[in-house]
């Protein structure tokens, strides 16, 4: 029972108030240690896959450096300012301010250290698994071995150590400060019925209507306006809360409401005020998470998906007539072989370059493209998604394939043209051509050798084309040979294979295969990863922040409840108000992140030109990021209002 | 400070000695309230005068504002007053500095609260035993003076039971010992009764009134309720900041209840209540 077991047991007692925020906590320093593991691993910066892992995995540290030292500052600040009366009793009882302020500080070195002792351990225990995952997800032929540095963990101990350190001492400054009467009797003093100012309304209608208009209208200065976006939405979000949405429940008080409606919309409109900063942080805790997972995520998928259409073909290699290569396709077709792999499907065309409108341009005739469009049909069916190809197309009729035609921007088109025609010009043959333009791949996009090759394709009439053919000089001819190949190794360099096997020195070719797209895959696959992580540690530390919030008001909630029972309240209807209330204190904050977040993703999708493809993808993904995080949420209101009901005992004073 | 011990006398002769054996002078105590925002200036306290012996058992009675709750934040240092003198064992609280001020209430003052004030944290024991251990005792000597003064509250089986597992009665019954087992010179209790039913109320201030007579603790006890201000010895009214009226018990706890509801009467009547 002395003074140091006492307070030791206080503390103890204490942590089970600060669980969430202990694991909040230690779940930072898992993710910091478990990223931190990563980069000093000996592998991240040899291998080339695991470079871009690296810069990912470092990004996403800074991120949940900045958001661990806020959120320790402001969830212990919340913790103590509800343990008030606890610290006016000890002072009444004869503590010195500095004995409080001790004890405080012990009280937060020790979940300082529990916290890192926990998340480092933690971290250590997952880094394995960690690892593995990250070797799956960017594909690595070998599993990425756990090798144990002492570095991260250092280096964690440390920022973590200096975050908690100066959070207590400040907490402990400040709780000196208070005089017991104020801590005593804080917890008794009357609340004010919320009284809305219109310069705040006007100011916080203002902020968002600024930040919103920043971000539609300006979103090519993204480098310039995206901090004051973000400032603006962040004080515009608690002057919602806090001023808005109070004045628009005063305005519901002003009607006649029946008992419990009137309890609902008078206690809200209390707890909106009260919650306003909390709402407010939950809020764009929750908007960055769905701008991430939704915005960012959608966004790469979408580059992703436009990659895998850019190479409707394993391989293809265009090569000049005038300089072609020394094996001959088929010839090829044995050497491939030879390394393994097996030609599902293989096809040789001709190509003829000619210029439009003044521009260079790959010429094939119909025929060829029709045997390549279902070719690539056959091993892609998804790339048949831009519209129906051209039934046949008279010598006077051509079809205009743009550079980059799965491109997730918009802008970089090919040949511009005005009006309705087009002129093709083939050595001193110029013919006027009726056009349409379309984005049908047949063509891998074009790999680059050091010499250029056209990008754009123009279609014509078959007989057009023999006849240009037929005119056309060796320096104009191009044979394409188009093979789908089963599962090609990433670690094959096709490439390679092909400049020793079979090319010449003088060979002129150029080969397209979709080599980007598995660093592209494990490139999203890391983000998805980190992202996930780190978007779960923000789930937890919003859900959570908000969850022990509302717990803090139960004694309060107890009194009343009580009261209300002694004059007839039912069960049900206690229930009922409770019920709502936290509905509405649990969705507020993610409907309003869903609207900030697609602000967001509309300043994305403008800052880059996105293409209405990259668009659909992205808003997909906000909306199944958002229905899954609105699914998180529904769990934390579930539990909340389960052990909220049952510890309130309702049931016992009706 | 002493811990707790049965044994002290029982100043009960000693009423109404000398003036030096007061244990609390309070001399022109003013409190004014002002709220900066509006302006407005309220004053609770206005010059009052008051007096408590050794021994005493003062019910300090008002009406609702009149500056009952102001006077015994003043005197338990939880506030500072805009003039005037607090003397407890001759020493005067409103000099001191926040430090010296945490230290006397340590030694010298007992509270009780209205809503208990127990640590939930903490056991009924442990939560007994703060003030003793806040002054940097051993547990020797700790534990038996919490075991002591248990069993006179009649709540050693609860020595263990943290708050929530107990009955109303039996957590202000431990508030209680936590208010005097380090014997203070002045228990302070505010509105004691007021979250206990009939029963606990009772057998609260029977307690207080054998603390008062058998260990011969001074308490002032500011109490709305007439029916635990007639356990006390003397009743102060206050009213408008000041002394109203003092009424001493002299006969058996029924007239001197029936005296009280009088000055209430009056002083009601007066405050337009009645």
């Amino acid at each position: 029972m002395e003074w140091r077991s006492i307070i030791l047991k206080n503390i103890r007692r204490t942590m089970r108030r600060y669980l969430g925020y202990l694991t909040a906590s230690t779940l930072a320093v898992m993710v910091f240690v478990l990223f931190f593991s990563f980069l000093f691993h000996p592998n991240a910066t040899r291998l080339a896959q695991l470079q871009l892992v690296a810069v990912v995995l470092g990004l996403c540290v800074f991120i949940v450096a900045w958001f661990a030292a806020f959120f320790i500052f402001y969830f212990h600040a919340t913790l103590i300012r509800e343990r008030n009366k606890e610290f006016g009793l000890l002072m009444t009882l004869g503590m010195t301010p500095g004995q409080i302020g001790r004890m405080v500080f012990l009280e937060s070195i020790c979940i300082g250290i529990a916290a890192i002792l926990l998340g480092s351990l933690a971290g250590l225990i997952l880094s394995p698994l960690f690892f593995a995952l990250i070797g799956l997800v960017v594909g690595l032929p070998n599993t990425l071995s756990f090798a144990f540095s002492p570095i991260p963990l250092t280096i964690t101990v440390i920022f973590f150590g200096i975050v908690f350190l100066l959070e207590a001492a400040i907490t402990s400054w400040r709780v000196q400060r208070r005089t017991p009467r104020i801590l005593l009797l804080g917890a008794r003093v009357r609340q004010i019925p919320p009284k809305i100012s219109l310069v705040k309304v006007l100011l916080g209608l203002a902020c968002l209507a600024g930040a919103y208009i920043m971000a539609i209208a300006f979103s090519v200065q993204f480098l310039y306006n995206a901090f004051p976006i973000v400032i603006l939405a962040i004080v515009g979000t608690f002057f919602l809360y806090s001023e808005l949405l109070v004045g628009l429940l005063g305005i519901l008080r002003r009607r006649a409401l029946s008992g419990v409606k009137l309890l609902i919309v008078s206690r809200l409109s209390h707890r909106l005020r009260d919650y306003a900063r909390i709402l407010a942080i939950v809020t764009i805790l929750n908007a960055s998470v769905l701008s991430a997972m939704g915005a960012v995520y959608g966004f790469l998928q979408s580059v992703r998906i436009s990659l895998e259409q850019s190479y409707p073909f394993s391989l293809q290699i265009k090569e000049s007539m005038e300089h072609p290569l020394r094996l001959t396709p088929d010839q090829i077709v044995e050497t491939l072989k030879k390394e393994g792999l097996t030609v599902t499907d293989q096809k040789v065309t001709l190509f003829l370059t000619g210029t439009v409108n003044g521009e260079a341009t790959q010429i094939i005739s119909q025929d060829a493209y029709q045997q390549l469009r279902d070719m690539a049909l056959r091993y892609t069916p998804g790339l048949d998604n831009t519209g129906q190809i051209p039934a046949s197309l008279t010598p006077d009729q051509a079809y205009l394939l743009d550079a980059v035609p799965f491109a997730i921007t918009t802008g970089n088109r090919g040949i511009t043209t005005e009006g309705e025609t087009l002129t093709l010009q083939f050595g001193s043959q110029k013919h006027i051509l009726h056009f349409e333009r379309g984005e049908h791949r047949v063509l891998n996009n074009p790999g680059f050798n050091g010499k250029t090759i056209p990008t754009s394709i123009l279609v014509v009439n078959t007989d057009l084309f023999q006849k240009l053919q037929k005119i056309s000089t060796i320096q104009q001819q191009y044979r394409i040979q188009s093979y789908h190949l089963q599962q090609v190794p990433d670690t094959l360099d096709l490439y390679g294979l092909i400049a020793e096997k079979a090319a010449e020195k003088e060979s002129t070719y150029w080969l397209d295969s979709d080599e980007s797209l598995p660093l592209m895959n494990g490139l999203i696959n890391i983000i998805l990863v980190a992202g996930c992580i780190v978007s779960g540690l923000f789930l937890i530390a919003a859900g959570s922040s908000l969850y022990f919030k509302l717990f803090t008001q139960q004694e309060e909630d107890r009194r009343q409840f009580h009261a209300l029972s002694r004059i007839g309240m039912q069960k049900r209807e206690g229930i009922r108000i409770i019920g709502i209330e936290f509905l509405v204190l649990f969705f507020i904050p993610v409907l309003i992140a869903i609207v900030h977040s697609s602000v967001a993703t509309l300043d994305m999708l403008h800052l880059f030109l996105a293409t209405d493809f990259a668009a659909r993808i992205t808003w997909t993904t906000l909306l199944i990021a958002s229905l899954i995080y609105a699914a998180c949420f529904a769990l934390y209101y579930g539990v909340a209002l389960y052990n909220y009901i049952r510890r309130l005992k309702i049931s016992t004073v009706a | 400070m002493q811990p707790f011990h049965l044994t002290q006398a029982a100043p009960h002769g000693q009423m109404h000695a000398a003036p030096q054996n007061a244990v609390l002078q309070v001399r022109n105590l003013t409190k004014v309230y002002g709220n900066a925002r509006t302006g407005v200036q309220a004053t609770a306290l206005n010059g009052l005068n008051l007096t408590v012996e050794r021994g005493d058992f003062v019910s300090i009675m008002g009406p609702s504002g009149s500056g009952k709750s102001t006077l015994l934040n003043l005197l338990a240092g939880l506030d500072t007053a805009s003039s005037g003198e607090i003397w407890v064992q001759g020493q005067n609280m409103a000099s001191m500095r926040q430090n010296d001020l945490a230290l006397f209430r340590r030694r010298n003052l007992g509270f009780v609260f209205q809503d208990f004030n127990l640590l939930d944290t903490l056991t009924l024991g442990e939560n007994i035993a703060l003030p003793l251990s806040l002054d940097g005792k051993k547990n020797q000597e700790i534990r038996p003076a919490v075991l002591k003064v248990m069993s006179f509250l009649g709540i050693n089986e609860y020595l263990n039971r943290y708050p929530y597992e107990v009955s109303g009665g039996q957590q202000q019954r431990a508030a209680v010992a936590r208010a005097v087992v380090h014997n203070p010179n002045l228990l302070l209790a505010d509105e004691p009764t007021g979250n206990l039913d009939s029963a606990s109320s009772r057998a609260l201030l029977e307690l207080f009134q054998r603390l008062n007579q058998t260990i011969g603790t001074t308490i002032l006890m500011v109490t709305h309720d007439p029916l635990s201000a007639s356990y006390s010895r003397r009743v102060v009214s206050i009213k408008d900041g000041q002394v109203h009226s003092e009424l001493q018990r002299s006969a058996d706890q029924q007239a001197f209840f029936q005296q009280i509801l009088n000055l209430l009467a009056q002083l009601e009547g007066s405050h337009g209540v009645a």
